[in-house]
């Protein structure tokens, strides 16, 4: 895997601003999705990391305007290239063809009754118009794109006949069969074994840095984003607390929940030291206290914190903090 | 583990098959092959290995919660093996169990107070207050506050509830516990509290564990010795530093290099192993890994390699290295 | 086909994740706030009670008469807005006897008759169903022949032969009910067993040593409990219209007590001409209370299932 990349230089694809999710719930609207802003560049691997409930499996649809019912977008913008995906015009001609999605499970993708060659074909034929000889052809392009040996005899095959690696490699050559320029993956080696995340995670690589495909790589696994991707962004209820490039990031993490997360994870290269794990539990999305999230279970709170959230801000080049322990250069605030 | 301490828990050349229906066929599964490893008393041993490697099946085993179709399970030096149903009873107060998905190790409809008594009520004559003042101080040694103890499952957090399973483990004062997994449906923040409560506890009442799970690093941090193991296979066992220093076994290789390291300055150029799982129905002939291994030879599909010592209680099977 | 069209991950819906839902809201209040927006909950829950409420208090109301006063001059007259006059507000039968009256006195058969049925039923087939479930091998194949063949055997037959044997009465046709209806509870009873003994909490007793018999009775039981209840509404209307069968035959409830089939049985040589309304109304009793039952555990049902579905979606891990 390549070195740190992402100069800050590239072309903007996709700006996300102020989106905002809500659940309607009994005890009123829950924000699964608070404020949220994030770009993605061009022949950019931009990482989402956070814990369950932090929101970020429900930004990666709701970029796409998906949001699962009762739930809705309340606000913010979506853009793809200038255009405003949160109208359905455009999300029908952006997803599944230059933003293509890819989930933990391959198995909500795949149809279960048709065989791979059958769902690529369709998909070859409805979304990009091939006709003839032409399907089979990319068809087994795609397959031997995604390192599935004997694409043949795959095509004839169906999702459960395959392993789970194998799956999650159909469902990549599927949404690769449109040219994406974005691929949003939430969770995409989750579930799977060590060995096969591996091949599967060096695979998304090279098909980004090849294809020249920009990653939206959402997951909890902080050694995932350590590997796989330029810039990262942590998830903490529903709000970004922390946006850098992935060498600061984990040099010298900003946002005490940042910070937490990586003292807690243990490390496979080096002899055990003490976990400092974060304490407390994170909280139900209905008990949020008025002002920071990470509030109750951070140790440098003061009363400053219990009052609103912090606002995203630019404390260096390229590094946002939402902490009020963190002041930025002044009048910059998210963007 | 040289010293000529009895261990507490053996197993000699277990093997555990079981047939299951695929299909309109009855075949065959192997899931566990001639595993032998014995965990000290104070001891905890990690088992690492990827999903249909035995693992699980192997912890089953040493707490006598599998039919054995060979070997032996000695706890403390007694062949624990063929015990009728009476003394297993009293051998379960020694040996217990911790969960991989807190969510579905207790009872929705017990209180939490009632699922840490069971151990009480099925070994024990404690009743009354005295076993509610059990309970409240089981609690305490997990870190959560007494008054738990009348609250259902659904009100507590994954982390909590895997607190609350812990508690009724220690119940009866085991000398092992099996750990299963369980850190694995945690978050990290989460995992880490767990993985500290467990070590703490360790020192704190005594315990030995075998600590199964697939996430090397969490293996590392809590284990004197490690397992490795493929496809129902042991492939290698040695120290802390026998495997994570000096890995011999070519799978044991490749699956730390495998391994995300939550840190970019790690990166570098290294191949994935190839290839898939092959099914434990149909595991490959001689050496299990032999459709994988970039080393492989002749000898590998002919002949399984044994377990062979390279170093003081460093044991590798494999023909090459 | 792309992955972007199946928007259907679940993943971590309201974003609630790991942390502990709020406990403020008791079962009683969510199934009370969920019968009101239920229309089959609440027809079903008025039907029942009145039905229930004249079983129960049907000879202490005012101004209902003695269900087996016979009154030859007064017999056959029709109810009222067909000539018949407040006295009689549903007419009279062929001696005279008030239909109101015999209608109320049959609903305490009704229910008598199909509640002890069910719970003779549901506690036996329940049990049966928890043994051969959590048992499994032989005694599980024993217990499902017994089940398949007692599915197999009509009803009617059973109490044909036991009332042969032993002459008609209420007991009898309890019995028979629930002796036809004990392996439903069986089968789904052991259906269910199936999956919980799967899960680690069982798992983790049998590691603590406990006896099957705890097992069953501490873990298995009481989360067999909610859907046995919404079977046992079911059957209930069931064991109604077995129990009106059976008095149709003869073989239940005697002379001069009522009972809905019974009054069915005495009115059908009046259908046709001049004693209508004794048929129709034991028949539209009959419907009206087999309907409300049904609405009833339709509504349990289904309150059963969003119970369900949100503790996934609540307890899902991860995500």
């Amino acid at each position: 895997m390549s070195a740190t990349g992402g100069d800050g230089r590239t072309e903007r694809l996709l700006e996300v601003k102020d989106l905002t999710v809500g659940f309607p719930t009994r005890d009123g609207t829950v924000l699964g999705v608070d404020g949220l802003t994030l770009n993605v560049g061009s022949h950019e691997r931009l990482g989402v990391v956070g814990e369950s409930g932090s929101g970020k499996s429900v930004m990666g649809l709701a970029i796409l305007g998906m949001v699962l019912p009762p739930g809705r977008i309340m606000g913010g913008s979506v853009r793809w290239k200038g255009e405003n995906v949160l109208d359905e015009a455009v999300a029908n001609r952006v997803r599944g063809r230059e933003i293509a999605m890819i989930f933990q499970d391959p198995m909500v993708s795949l149809n279960p009754l048709k065989t791979v060659g059958a769902q690529l074909r369709e998909l070859l034929q409805r979304r990009v118009g091939l006709q003839g000889r032409a399907i089979k052809q990319r068809s087994l392009e795609l397959l031997d794109m995604v390192g599935i040996a004997n694409p043949g005899d795959r095509l004839k095959s169906y999702a459960f006949e395959l392993s789970g690696g194998m799956r999650q490699r159909v469902m990549i050559a599927t949404a690769l069969a449109c040219d994406p320029t974005l691929l949003i993956a939430d969770e995409p080696t989750t579930g799977l074994d060590v060995t096969i995340q591996d091949q599967i995670l060096t695979l998304l690589h090279n098909l980004s840095t090849e294809l020249g495909v920009s990653v939206l790589m959402i997951t909890h696994d902080l050694g995932v984003v350590a590997q796989f991707c330029d810039r990262v962004q942590v998830m903490y209820a529903g709000r970004i607390v922390e946006r850098a490039p992935i060498a600061q990031m984990f040099a010298d993490p900003q946002h005490p929940y940042s910070g937490g997360l990586l003292r807690s994870v243990p490390r496979v290269d080096r002899a055990a030291t003490e976990l400092a794990g974060i304490p407390g539990e994170p909280l139900d999305r209905a008990q949020f206290p008025p002002g920071c999230a990470f509030e109750p279970r951070c140790g440098e709170a003061h009363d400053t914190c219990r009052g609103a959230p912090p606002p995203l801000v630019k404390i260096a080049e390229r590094r946002w903090v939402a902490c009020y322990n963190r002041p930025g250069e002044a009048g910059e605030t998210s963007t | 583990m040289n010293e000529p301490v009895v261990p507490l828990v053996e197993s000699r050349d277990v093997s555990v098959h079981f047939s299951r229906w695929v299909g309109s066929r009855r075949r065959t599964v192997y899931a566990l092959d001639d595993f032998s490893i014995a965990v000290a008393p104070g001891e905890t041993v990690g088992l690492v290995g990827e999903s249909g490697c035995g693992k699980s099946t192997a912890g089953r085993a040493l707490l006598g919660a599998v039919k054995l179709t060979k070997g032996q399970v000695l706890f403390e030096g007694r062949d624990v093996t063929n015990l009728s149903r009476r003394n297993w009873r009293a051998m379960r107060k020694q040996v217990q169990m911790i969960f991989q998905d807190p969510y579905s190790a207790l009872n929705p409809k017990l209180k939490v107070g009632e699922s840490i008594a069971e151990p009480f009520l099925v070994h024990t004559r404690k009743r009354g207050k005295e076993l509610e003042a059990a309970v409240a101080e089981l609690l305490e040694t997990v870190g959560m506050t007494a008054s738990a103890a009348d609250k259902y499952p659904h009100a507590f957090s994954g982390g909590q509830r895997q607190r609350i399973v812990i508690a009724r483990a220690l119940a009866l004062h085991p000398g092992f516990v099996v750990a299963d997994e369980a850190t694995a449906a945690l978050d990290v923040s989460i995992q880490a509290q767990i993985v500290n409560l467990l070590v703490e506890l360790k020192e704190s009442v005594g315990l030995s564990y075998l600590f199964i799970s697939h996430n090397l690093a969490v293996v590392r941090h809590v284990s004197d010795r490690v397992a490795i193991m493929y496809l129902g296979h042991l492939m290698e066992i040695g120290s802390h530093h026998d495997i994570y220093e000096n890995p011999t076994h070519p799978y044991s290789q490749a699956l730390l290099s495998a391994v995300p390291v939550p840190d970019p300055t790690t990166r570098g150029d290294h191949e994935p192993l190839k290839g898939d799982l092959p099914s434990p129905m149909d595991p490959p002939k001689g050496c299990r890994f032999n459709t994988r291994c970039p080393l492989a030879v002749e000898q590998c599909f002919e002949e399984r390699p044994p377990l062979r010592e390279r170093s003081s209680g460093h044991l590798v099977a494999c023909w090459v290295n | 086909m792309t992955a972007v069209e199946n928007p259907m991950d679940p993943a971590d819906g309201a974003g609630t994740g790991d942390a502990a839902p709020p406990e403020s809201v008791t079962v009683m209040a969510e199934l009370r706030s969920h019968l009101w927006k239920s229309k089959a909950g609440i027809s079903g829950i008025v039907i029942c009670s009145l039905f229930v409420l004249a079983a129960v208090a049907g000879p202490w109301l005012p101004l209902i008469k003695d269900p087996t006063k016979q009154s030859l001059p007064d017999r056959l007259t029709p109810p009222v807005g067909w000539g018949g006059t407040w006295a009689h507000p549903l007419g009279t039968d062929q001696l005279g006897r008030d239909i109101l009256a015999r209608l109320i006195d049959g609903a305490r058969i009704s229910l008598l008759v199909s509640v002890t049925a069910v719970i003779i039923a549901a506690v036996l087939g329940t049990v049966l169903g928890l043994i051969a479930g959590y048992m499994g091998g032989k005694i599980d194949t024993l217990i499902v022949s017994a089940a398949d063949v007692q599915m197999a055997f009509p009803g009617v037959l059973a109490g044909l032969i036991l009332v042969a044997a032993f002459g008609p009465s209420v007991w009898l046709v309890i019995i028979v009910i629930a002796i036809s209806s004990w392996m439903v509870f069986t089968r789904v009873g052991r259906g269910l067993v199936f999956t919980l003994k799967t899960s680690l909490y069982v798992e983790a007793s049998e590691l603590a040593g406990a006896s099957s018999r705890r097992i069953m009775w501490r873990h298995l039981l009481p989360n067999l409990v909610s859907s046995l209840i919404t079977l046992c509404v079911l059957e209930l209307a069931a064991a109604i219209l077995s129990e009106s069968a059976f008095a149709f035959l003869g073989f239940g409830v005697q002379p001069p007590r009522s009972s809905w089939g019974l009054m069915i049985q005495q009115g059908r040589n009046y259908v046709t001409g001049d004693g209508w309304w004794i048929v129709t109304f034991a028949g539209m009793a009959i419907a009206i209370v087999v309907l409300g039952v049904n609405l009833l555990s339709l509504w349990l049902q289904s309150f059963n299932d969003v119970a369900e579905r949100e503790q996934i979606v609540l307890e899902r891990p991860g995500g």
